[in-house]
């Protein structure tokens, strides 16, 4: 009971230098720690702790901030792995899908036609539309190669002339 | 994870164009793009069918079109695949590409060359004029490609 007394005068007399602002920074540090653990009641001791409550909360702002930036981390790592994950999924099945592909187009084959605008399959069809395209295209090459020999046949004459041995008219003295 | 990241998306790239087809103009008039279009015929016979393996072939498409609608568009596609040739036979006939015989650059399977035949006509027939493309691929020799052609036209009815 005594003691509580002595402390109590001791705390108070701090405060009062507290606000006569005659403590030194660090005597100011222990004060601010006895009024938060102190259990003693006084009407000075509680407007001492209103003064330096102002004065010690820090700032929620910046751990909230801290602490979305840090969620914000976690979600943008998360991000990059899903997104790894996917490219390499995505990587796989085109790859398998292509690999498939070339193995049933290699095991497979295929035989078709498209007339007036219908898919035919029908092997024979295919097969005879086939060759009359192949006629078709053989009497077109046929006839080029006709003109050809049509034009060679007319420079012919010009050629033989042009390469003739020359006559004795012709040969200077 | 950045490395990662960016190995996958170049595998990703090197994958998609390794789907893709002889890497030819004319692809993209046998790819069945105007297949609805009732005044053209395409034929195509692709993969491990007997007649192909038969002749040592791989791809024999046609495609035969009319040419007041599809002229100026295969003829481009054509020319422009037959400037990559090792050899060709053109022929122009009143201001258009009227035949073409182009030797295709060869592609390399493993030990194999892959010969390539591309031929186009624009010719005169009884409906009209019409464009015909008609493209070989397989081991053939240019030898066998014109005969093989000259075989078949004689099956026509």
């Amino acid at each position: 009971m005594q003691n509580d007394k002595n402390k109590l005068d001791n705390l108070l007399q701090e405060i009062e230098k507290y606000f006569d602002c005659s403590l030194t920074e660090e005597e100011e540090s222990v004060l601010r720690n006895e009024l938060i653990n102190t259990s003693l009641t006084h009407p000075a001791i509680d407007e001492a702790k209103a003064i330096m409550g102002f004065r010690t909360i820090k700032p929620l702002m910046p751990e909230f901030k801290s602490l979305t930036q840090s969620r914000l981390k976690n979600i943008k790592l998360n991000l990059g792995y899903i997104a790894g994950i996917a490219a390499v999924i995505g990587v796989l099945i085109i790859t398998g899908y292509s690999l498939v592909n070339k193995y049933s187009s290699d095991v497979d084959s295929t035989c078709l036609a498209y007339i007036n605008g219908k898919r035919v399959t029908d092997e024979e069809i295919v097969m005879e539309l086939l060759a009359q395209n192949l006629n078709e295209l053989e009497k077109g090459a046929n006839d080029a190669r006709s003109d050809l020999l049509e034009e060679l046949d007319i420079l012919s004459p010009a050629v033989e002339q042009c390469t003739a041995e020359p006559t004795t008219l012709d040969i200077h003295p | 994870m950045k490395r990662l990241f960016m190995a996958m998306i170049l595998l990703l790239t090197v994958s998609s164009s390794g789907t893709a087809q002889t890497g030819l103009e004319i692809s993209s008039i046998f790819s069945s793009k105007f297949s609805a279009d009732p005044n053209v015929t395409e034929t195509m016979i692709s993969g491990k069918h007997k007649f192909l393996t038969d002749h040592d072939l791989t791809v024999l498409a046609t495609f035969k079109a009319p040419a007041s609608i599809y002229q100026s568009l295969v003829e481009r596609l054509v020319l422009a695949d037959g400037s990559k040739s090792v050899g060709k036979n053109i022929r122009y006939k009143d201001g258009k590409l009227n035949f073409a015989y182009f030797i295709l650059k060869p592609i390399p399977e493993g030990s194999v060359k892959i010969n390539r035949y591309l031929y186009y006509l624009n010719s005169i027939g009884k409906n009209g004029a019409n464009v015909i493309v008609v493209y070989l691929e397989g081991k053939l020799s240019e030898q066998k490609a014109g005969a093989l052609i000259h075989t078949l036209a004689k099956r026509a009815k």
